[in-house]
């Protein structure tokens, strides 16, 4: 047999070669953010590598015995994801993820109770009648504030995220959330806390927002006839703001 | 739009996490190929079915290997001689007794640290009872035929030719060309990759696609009573196709509204079988062993995950 150009050897050289480059560009510039979390990003770097190597043996099988004909049909699985990647280049989830991942808050209170290596004897920094909340302690704060919002009624409490409104929701109310990853996107949860605010119509959906307001307490039904106390921000003040370069709550 | 960014997120952070674990799992498999021969695999089973079983189901505790990893090399393994049965109940058990997995398990559910010895439990058993199943209701060559031996007649012809299938992979090989033997596993790891991997963007297209446009209210709506929360956690568990490692974290946010049983179900259910796997299967398997093994895996699991309702002191 002659040796010749082998058009499915380049096929899979490109899809290779152009999934190695993506892995890098998305670990290069931070990207990863958006899909990953952090503590999982050791293995896109393995990824990355590894579809390097195989690129460049498959730069050696270039020429090679012509005894195949047909185009492999798989080669167009490969080629979806990465039109994606570099053409519609995803941001990460928006608020319009929320309605069908379902929000996980309202379900129950103690949502996040076990999160990873939070102890529930841990309390909340209270500073000045202003509560502690950041993206580091944010499952634990909230799991506490959850499970006894009646013990930090009044305190003030400042936090960010993202608008969120449902039909279900009371006419003044809205959620401030946040999306939880424990390892990728697709395994995003939404948290949040819900908000009295009653200008809450100049709200836009997905906008992201500062809000500081006051805890109260708050009900919301789980079930029919039956109902579950939460805790409630009323409201003082919105301030519109950038949306972070770390968007997600990791876990 | 929104939906298309949404979509293309879960899709691709599916592919970013799977892809470096398909490699993995690949190269296994092509090592295998390369340096274990049928007869060191014929040696190293035990004779005694049961033990066989056993010994496989808990390899996983040394084996760390999720299950977008796991299937090349069971299917590598059936195909270097050993028992359908051990390698069904091998690819069953290492994703959900494997330590990570477990670790994970324990940190999602502190409150609850009976769910790790009862995901481990009630999963290595139903492992072992499914692939003695499938090995009893199973005759002749598991395995699809590849592309390659379609043909037999027009194959042999080849073979005689190009040396081609010596080596019995199913792949296609040119071994006149002499490789080394680190050219042998990067060519069998890279049509590995392209088998496994063309049905798997498959499967996390169809996940991705559910979880952004079918509102999970829609699954959790069709009940929480003892057997349908079970349904529906099973049915979760095949949708979201979420890794192993990290499903005790999901599986979580929905003991509250769900029972014990409906998680445990999520939990030994999910690492065994969801939508990328079902491909994957089915790209392996023939028609009819994937249609069993689908049945006997959601059959068991289930009679399992309503039997853990009944152990005394396990509640969530």
């Amino acid at each position: 047999l002659r040796k010749r150009f082998n058009i499915n050897e380049f096929i899979w050289f490109v899809i290779l070669i152009s999934f190695s480059y993506y892995f890098y560009k998305i670990l290069y510039s931070g990207e990863i953010a958006n899909f990953m979390h952090p503590k999982m990003i050791k293995y896109v770097y393995v990824g990355f590598m590894a579809l390097g190597i195989l690129a460049i043996y498959q730069f050696f099988n270039l020429i090679k015995d012509h005894d195949e004909h047909e185009i492999k049909y798989g080669y167009i699985m490969f080629l979806i994801p990465l039109f994606l990647g570099f053409f519609v280049s995803p941001k990460g989830l928006n608020a319009y993820a929320v309605k069908n991942r379902g929000i996980s808050v309202f379900q129950k209170a103690n949502t996040a109770s076990a999160a990873k290596n939070v102890k529930n004897e841990d309390e909340i920094v209270v500073i000045g009648g202003e509560i502690v909340i950041d993206d580091k302690n944010y499952l634990q704060v909230m799991n506490k504030l959850y499970k006894e919002a009646n013990k930090y009624k009044g305190k003030r409490i400042k936090v960010k995220g993202f608008v969120y409104k449902d039909t279900d929701f009371e006419k003044d109310n809205f959620v401030v959330a946040r999306m939880v990853l424990s390892c990728c996107a697709a395994d995003a949860e939404v948290v949040g806390f819900m908000c009295e605010y009653k200008e809450d119509n100049k709200l836009s959906k997905d906008e992201w927002v500062q809000i500081t307001g006051i805890l109260a307490e708050g009900y919301i039904s789980v079930k029919k006839d039956e109902k579950v106390a939460i805790p409630l921000i009323k409201v003082e003040k919105i301030t519109s703001i950038e949306e972070p370069a770390n968007k997600y709550i990791y876990q | 739009m929104y939906q298309l960014s949404n979509f293309s997120t879960v899709f691709l952070s599916i592919i970013l996490e799977g892809f470096p674990f398909i490699i993995i799992g690949a190269l296994v498999s092509s090592i295998i190929q390369v340096f274990v021969s049928e007869e060191l695999i014929g040696k190293l089973i035990p004779r005694n079915k049961f033990l066989g079983l056993l010994c496989t189901a808990i390899m996983g505790l040394v084996f760390p290997v999720c299950e977008c990893a796991i299937i090349p090399i069971a299917r590598r393994l059936i195909k270097k001689g050993v028992p359908l049965n051990m390698a069904v109940t091998f690819m069953l058990s290492v994703p959900i007794i494997n330590p990570v997995v477990l670790m994970s398990t324990y940190y999602a559910f502190l409150g609850q640290p009976m769910m790790v010895l009862v995901r481990a439990g009630l999963g290595v058993t139903s492992a072992i009872i499914i692939g003695f199943l499938i090995g009893e209701l199973t005759q002749g060559n598991p395995i699809k035929d590849g592309p390659h031996n379609t043909k037999s007649a027009d194959c042999h012809h080849h073979e005689q030719k190009h040396a081609y299938h010596q080596c019995g992979c199913g792949h296609h090989h040119h071994h006149q060309e002499r490789k080394s033997i680190i050219g042998e596993i990067l060519g069998h790891t890279s049509e590995e990759l392209y088998d496994i991997g063309k049905l798997f963007i498959m499967g996390a297209g169809l996940s991705s696609a559910m979880q952004t446009f079918i509102p999970r209210e829609y699954i959790t709506s069709i009940g929480n009573g003892t057997l349908s929360s079970i349904l529906v956690m099973m049915l979760l568990a095949f949708v979201l196709s979420i890794c192993s490692e990290t499903d005790a974290f999901i599986a979580r946010t929905f003991a509250n509204q769900f029972t014990a049983g409906s998680i445990v179900g999520f939990l030994i259910f999910g690492p065994m079988i969801d939508i990328k796997n079902t491909l994957v299967l089915a790209g392996t398997f023939k028609a009819k062993v994937v249609v069993k093994l689908l049945f006997l895996i959601f059959s068991i699991c289930f009679i399992m995950s309503v039997l853990s309702n009944f152990i005394p002191g396990f509640v969530l």
